[in-house]
């Protein structure tokens, strides 16, 4: 196994901005973004659809499509900038180094040949390892991700397979380099909750065993909860907030946050009512100016409208873009303490 | 709203005996063979009550949504029956049948593919006015403006096109027709599931909403354990075609009987944190209902199996009290007979339940 190195951030994303541009208008997809990923860290990119969380993901790979383009920043993976480096130099770390996981297996995988085949592709790719050695890292990448039979499976093609089965086959290719950073793009939306509690808790054990880091993009603030060290949570293109896991979801400080959470049903709770967030997404050709969200906050006031509002750090390592953030932090925390969420 | 029928909240509005559903699988270019059924729904029981939220969850392949389909009349049953108002409907024909469907109407899980994208909302909505011959004349205009507002929207946007909508609005609009003919009945397919959070709060409230304003049964589909607990009365548990536990939200919340619906509970991710962590992590997948496992169909999984026991009886559903019914040999053991007609000892059975359930405590 590749040696791991410990020191500093093993991906870091500094003012990020990537915007699609058509003959008449730019969408601002990503906007000024920057966080930081450590080693067997498990960041969360949280949002709804829209916000900007895969375009991310593409980005930090540098496959985002036309007509996007990556405006500026830095992308560092162990200090070195993905965004400057030759095409060849990028193949050898993209699904060698870092490797991502796509949201539909059944898409991602080739339909004409087997599984073992698709993992031993990669390896025989990034590792230059024979045909026969390839093929028993493949076997042996199935039985990692805790695939039943892994050796009758490997001969097995995408559709004789469980989405389950696919979305650990989609593991296995990625593990199979070894990589030090995996990102996810909303890896179990297509799976049942009680396959998605598998795939979390084989997460957890690929991070402990292996060290792994991962980005893991969700709309899901439960899957969050549930997996993830830290999270950053998107909005219109932008982090509005990025903290903790447990400090994010037990004393939110930015508005949308809270909204986000108090939007959500909570089990064996159906006294409170669902506090939905009003309005809809700002069009991210035509932003307002200020805060993004102040169009749908319940306390925007006259100053959110101006200018750009900074990240506002509200505790260890804990960033919100509000203005009035530590206002809304100690109600979260009051409702926290009296109703047990936010 | 004048109410004709001599009927009360509480009384049966529909129930469900027996209901099968299989769906043959055939193979074969010239002559087809019969090559087996997929069990979608099999043999499952239960009253829907007036006025009452049901809320059916499950996996995928565990019948849920097909057993919302037979009951409006878009599949049809293998053998069973279901009754609404006392009546038989699996047989209606005709007249008689599309008189039905004004009582019972439907709200589908995508509101994209649902509204048809060149008509503008308000005469989708008015669509079943048309059909069924209601409200005639100027009235049409007034009943449609009645039911955008019902559902949270203006009369102005009767104008509007699907595409101008928001996804959580175009819900609205799916709504808005489902109770355009006054419904008895609303099965929603899967509500929210394709909605974003925020949107999702705006359509699980106004559900809730309708409901309290309106005298109208609501049955609701969904795998979100929580989505489900949010709006329903009562809840059915279903796995692989089966029901495995049947009881009032509150009651189930606090009392999950069955080991699978034990693990959902958990399986579902919420935002709570800091919470003791009593995850149940369900090995293995949901098996074929194409050949579900004999016995209990949840044994391949079940953490807390009785070897075979559970492998050999299959589990009935059984009330233990306040309407709470659960199908598990750890809750309520085999009868005497089933376990002569699998081939065992009653006594050492028994026993091995016993010790089985000393283990789990």
């Amino acid at each position: 196994m590749r040696e791991m190195r410990t020191d500093g951030p093993i991906l870091e994303v500094k003012n990020l901005s990537t915007y699609f541009i058509y003959r008449d208008r730019t969408v601002k997809a990503v906007d000024d973004v920057s966080f930081r990923v450590h080693t067997g860290e498990i960041f969360a990119i949280a949002g709804e659809s829209g916000a900007g969380k895969s375009v991310i993901a593409l980005s930090t790979l540098r496959l985002v499509p036309q007509p996007g383009k990556i405006m500026g920043g830095e992308i560092l993976y162990w200090g070195q900038d993905l965004l400057r480096m030759s095409e060849a130099e990028l193949r050898k770390i993209r699904g060698g180094r870092i490797s991502m996981i796509f949201q539909n297996p059944m898409t991602s995988l080739d339909p004409v040949f087997p599984i073992g085949e698709q993992i031993a592709e990669t390896v025989r790719f990034h590792k230059g390892i024979e045909k026969k050695g390839a093929w028993g890292r493949a076997v042996e990448m199935l039985q990692l991700v805790n695939m039943p039979d892994p050796e009758r499976r490997a001969d097995a093609y995408p559709y004789e397979l469980s989405g389950g089965m696919q979305q650990r086959t989609m593991i296995a290719i990625g593990l199979s380099c070894e990589p030090d950073l995996i990102i996810a793009d909303n890896p179990t939306t297509a799976l049942d909750v009680t396959i998605q509690m598998q795939f979390l808790s084989l997460c957890r054990q690929i991070r402990s065993e292996l060290g792994t880091a991962f980005v893991y993009i969700t709309h899901d603030l439960g899957v969050v909860a549930k997996l993830c060290d830290r999270v950053g949570v998107m909005y219109a293109g932008r982090i509005v907030e990025e903290g903790d896991t447990v400090q994010v979801l037990t004393a939110a400080a930015h508005p949308y946050t809270v909204g986000l959470i108090r939007a959500v049903p909570k089990l064996g709770d159906r006294r409170s009512r669902l506090v939905p967030i009003e309005g809809k997404q700002p069009d991210l050709s035509s932003l307002p100016p200020g805060c993004p969200f102040a169009p749908r906050c319940p306390m925007a006031k006259e100053v959110c409208r101006k200018g750009e509002i900074p990240a506002k750090p509200v505790g260890d390592g804990h960033y919100a873009r509000c203005l009035f953030a530590d206002r809304v932090m100690e109600e979260s925390k009051k409702s926290y303490r009296e109703i047990g969420h936010v | 709203m004048s109410n004709h029928s001599a009927s009360h909240r509480g009384d049966t509005l529909i129930e469900i005996k027996n209901l099968k559903k299989y769906f043959p699988v055939k193979r074969g270019v010239l002559v087809e063979r019969h090559v087996g059924d997929v069990k979608a729904v099999d043999d499952i029981s239960f009253k829907v009550k007036k006025g009452e939220t049901i809320g059916l969850v499950g996996e995928s392949g565990c019948g849920k949504t097909t057993t919302g389909r037979v009951i409006t009349r878009l599949e049809t049953a293998t053998a069973g029956e279901v009754s609404f108002e006392g009546r038989d409907i699996l047989s209606l024909e005709g007249k008689e049948l599309r008189h039905l469907r004004r009582e019972l109407q439907i709200v589908f899980q995508d509101p994209y593919s649902s509204l048809n994208p060149r008509m503008a909302a308000g005469n989708i909505v008015s669509f079943p006015l048309v059909t069924h011959n209601l409200y005639p004349g100027t009235q049409r205009d007034k009943r449609v403006g009645e039911l955008m507002e019902l559902v949270g929207l203006t009369r102005d946007q009767a104008k509007w096109y699907p595409h101008e909508f928001a996804a959580g609005e175009r819900q609205r609009i799916v709504l808005a027709t489902a109770l355009a003919s006054n419904p008895k009945f609303v099965f929603c397919d899967e509500p929210v599931s394709a909605l974003d959070v925020s949107a999702q709060a705006q359509v699980l409230n106004l559900l809730r909403d309708i409901k309290a304003q309106l005298d109208i049964t609501i049955m609701v589909v969904a795998h979100n354990l929580c989505v489900v607990e949010y709006l329903s009365d009562r809840v059915v548990v279903m796995y692989l075609g089966k029901i495995v536990e049947m009881a009032e939200t509150d009651d189930l919340y606090q009392r999950p009987l069955h080991p699978y619906t034990q693990a959902l509970r958990t399986a579902v991710p919420t935002v709570e944190v800091g919470k003791p962590a009593t995850e149940i992590v369900l090995q293995g997948e949901i098996p074929s209902p194409l050949n579900p496992p004999k016995g209990c169909r949840f044994h391949t999984r079940c953490q807390a199996k009785i070897g075979q026991v559970c492998e050999g009886i299959e589990p009935k559903l059984v009330d233990v009290g306040n309407g709470h019914y659960a199908a598990c040999h750890l809750v309520t053991g085999p009868s005497d007979e089933e376990m002569r007609a699998a081939g065992r000892v009653p006594d050492e059975t028994r026993a091995a339940i016993a010790m089985a359930k000393r283990g789990e405590g």
